[in-house]
């Protein structure tokens, strides 16, 4: 019980030293905001006609998104936009301070915009011409399914206050363990 | 005499290479890795990548559930900043493999290093250096490292830390060692409590006893603090993952197997026959029964340190298969004290049983064939996957060092005693 004791001193100058690191922590991550969107990729669909066709869909991911999208530094932190291939679902987060919620929800549907925009080029050059004789007619082929948002209300995410509060005892803990661990290695 | 120890080991070069012959012949002729590799060929690297995708997400431990302390994720980050372009805005594990696949060869040379390493702490003092040098190309070309390579797993870089842990001689350094292996594979406690329970010598080992959880902790707190994330559900996540035996699939248990407990995993596999549901409780009886009449010795007994870590890795490698077959590395470190202590049946069981690859030659059993994209050759191709010799003698082989090591225990401190 010994090793764990520490003095008045020692105590005193873990508090003050895990309070500046936890308010400095606190006020660090305290006002920052994410927003996650996610959408399904749009799809070209041929379904089953003329007995010429079966049901076929075609994604319409674009390739190259990053470069595509150009997505520049803003005064508002980190854009981050990844396409899932498996689950043909894109995810767009974009992580900011407080202040700048409506910023980042206009980036955030001016993104998707601009993915709907790409995906139908895609269509247009790759399917959309695509016609088939059927019954004395001309008929398309392919139907656009366009990008779908997954989840339409998703709010603003700000860091849990539980993880906030934990920014104050981390340090606390960590200055503790150093204090006896070095006195018990240097002290003996 | 060191003529005969380096024509034995001659032998068992020449037989493990054999073994990694076999695997270049059979990957040139079928365009994919033959057992006892995974199963899912497109899987190669996964282990390193999908950990590399979710060190830049958020929710490693809510989302993603990890049960990888902070410091694997801090590792990452520190490799690709100094050996890869951003990757965290690519896709996930598979789309950053296939954009930067090329970054894996840094990672393939430091788990030779780690190996090397490993060998030369645990060796210099015995060996000479050209032996050291053989020892080091039998574990290179052996299963469990190459299986360990295919995965990815960074299970590889606590061999060198263990190494370390083993023949350390001072209670600081022992205990800064066991704070890193606990922060890479927290299976690692058991390690320290064994050591608890030897109680008899707690006076020697009250540095040790005292350091060890407070590195630890410092350790896993700073490390967590960096990460930024919601680390404090790692210790949840882990007793999830240990109660859930549904988390690994029957034929990737059953390839490269370590504990005798994988016999409760063929019912799920082996379809021609009913295999009673007995037989893998029985098997875990049985480890669990010697396990615990070696962990009453020592808590009875005063227990060298050496005979101490040697029962541990035998007990981490034997209780479950969670730790996988690549845990089987671990024995590395041990090979050096058995070989300190001369026990040379120990060794014999050891080395040729887990570390020289022939017996993997040897098909048992062939399951369910599958089409596949195969990673490493970027071939689809029909995969026919079987059950090798070297996943039943893997295993078996364990399970009798761990009787024999408790007979050990029993003649040493019981026997001795009296």
């Amino acid at each position: 019980m010994k090793k764990l004791k520490i003095s008045l001193k020692e105590l005193i100058l873990l508090i003050i030293l895990s309070a500046s690191i936890g308010s400095f922590l606190f006020l660090n991550y305290s006002n920052k905001i994410k927003l996650e969107i996610k959408a399904m990729q749009g799809y070209a669909i041929a379904e089953n006609f003329c007995e010429n066709y079966t049901y076929q869909k075609i994604g319409l991911s674009y390739d190259g998104i990053d470069e595509a999208l150009n997505l520049s530094s803003k005064s508002y932190g980190v854009i981050k936009v990844l396409f899932k291939k498996n689950l043909g679902i894109y995810e767009i987060s974009i992580n900011g301070v407080d202040g700048e919620e409506q910023q980042i929800v206009e980036e955030a549907n001016r993104i998707l915009e601009k993915i709907s925009e790409l995906e139908l080029t895609n269509f247009n050059r790759f399917y959309k011409s695509i016609r088939i004789h059927c019954k004395s007619n001309d008929f398309a082929v392919f139907k656009l399914s366009p990008i779908e948002k997954i989840n339409n209300y998703q709010p603003i995410k700000k860091i849990k206050l539980i993880n906030l509060l934990l920014l104050f005892i981390y340090p606390l803990i960590i200055l503790y363990l150093f204090i006896i661990s070095y006195k018990f290695i240097f002290k003996k | 005499m060191n003529n005969r120890r380096t024509l034995i080991l001659s032998v068992i070069l020449f037989l493990t290479a054999i073994n990694f012959f076999y695997i270049l012949w059979f990957y040139e002729s079928y365009r994919y890795l033959p057992p006892p590799f995974i199963f899912d060929k497109e899987n190669t690297f996964m282990d390193f990548y999908n950990t590399l995708y979710w060190s830049g997400q958020d929710g490693i431990y809510s989302a993603w559930q990890s049960v990888y302390p902070p410091v694997n994720f801090q590792f990452l980050k520190i490799y690709q900043l100094l050996f890869m372009e951003e990757s965290h805005g690519i896709g996930d594990g598979f789309d950053i493999r296939q954009k930067l696949g090329v970054n894996i060869y840094p990672l393939i040379a430091i788990y030779i290093a780690s190996l090397f390493i490993a060998v030369r702490i645990g060796f210099k003092k015995l060996l000479s250096i050209k032996i050291q040098l053989i020892v080091f190309l039998i574990c290179l070309f052996s299963p469990p490292f190459l299986f360990a390579v295919e995965r990815g797993n960074l299970i590889i870089l606590a061999i060198p830390v263990l190494s370390w842990y083993m023949f350390s001689k001072s209670q600081v350094s022992r205990s800064l060692a066991l704070a890193l292996l606990v922060n890479l594979k927290p299976y690692f406690v058991i390690l320290f409590i064994i050591k608890f329970l030897n109680v008899k010598s707690h006076k020697e080992n009250e540095d040790f006893l005292f350091l060890a959880p407070v590195l630890s902790m410092i350790i896993f707190f700073v490390t967590g603090l960096m990460l930024n994330q919601e680390f404090y559900l790692m210790p949840i996540n882990l007793l999830g993952f240990a109660t859930n035996s549904t988390l690994l699939s029957p034929s990737d248990v059953l390839s490269f197997p370590s504990s005798i407990a994988a016999v409760s995993y063929l019912r799920g596999l082996i379809t021609e026959y009913k295999i009673p549901p007995f037989i893998g409780y029985l098997a875990k009886l049985i480890i669990y029964v010697y396990i615990i009449k070696s962990i009453i010795l020592i808590y009875k007994n005063k227990v060298d340190f050496n005979d101490l870590s040697i029962f541990s890795i035998i007990l981490i490698t034997n209780y479950s298969v969670s730790t996988g077959g690549y845990g089987i590395l671990y024995y590395i470190p041990v090979i050096g004290l058995l070989y300190q202590q001369k026990n040379y049946s120990l060794l014999t069981i050891i080395i040729s049983s887990m570390y020289i690859g022939i017996w993997d030659l040897i098909p048992i059993y062939h399951y369910s064939v599958a089409d596949m994209n195969v990673y490493l050759s970027g071939d689809f191709v029909r995969v026919e996957p079987y059950i090798t010799l070297g996943s039943i003698i893997r295993p078996l082989a364990n399970f009798v060092v761990l009787v024999l090591f408790f007979r050990i225990l029993k003649e040493r401190y019981l026997y001795e005693k009296t």
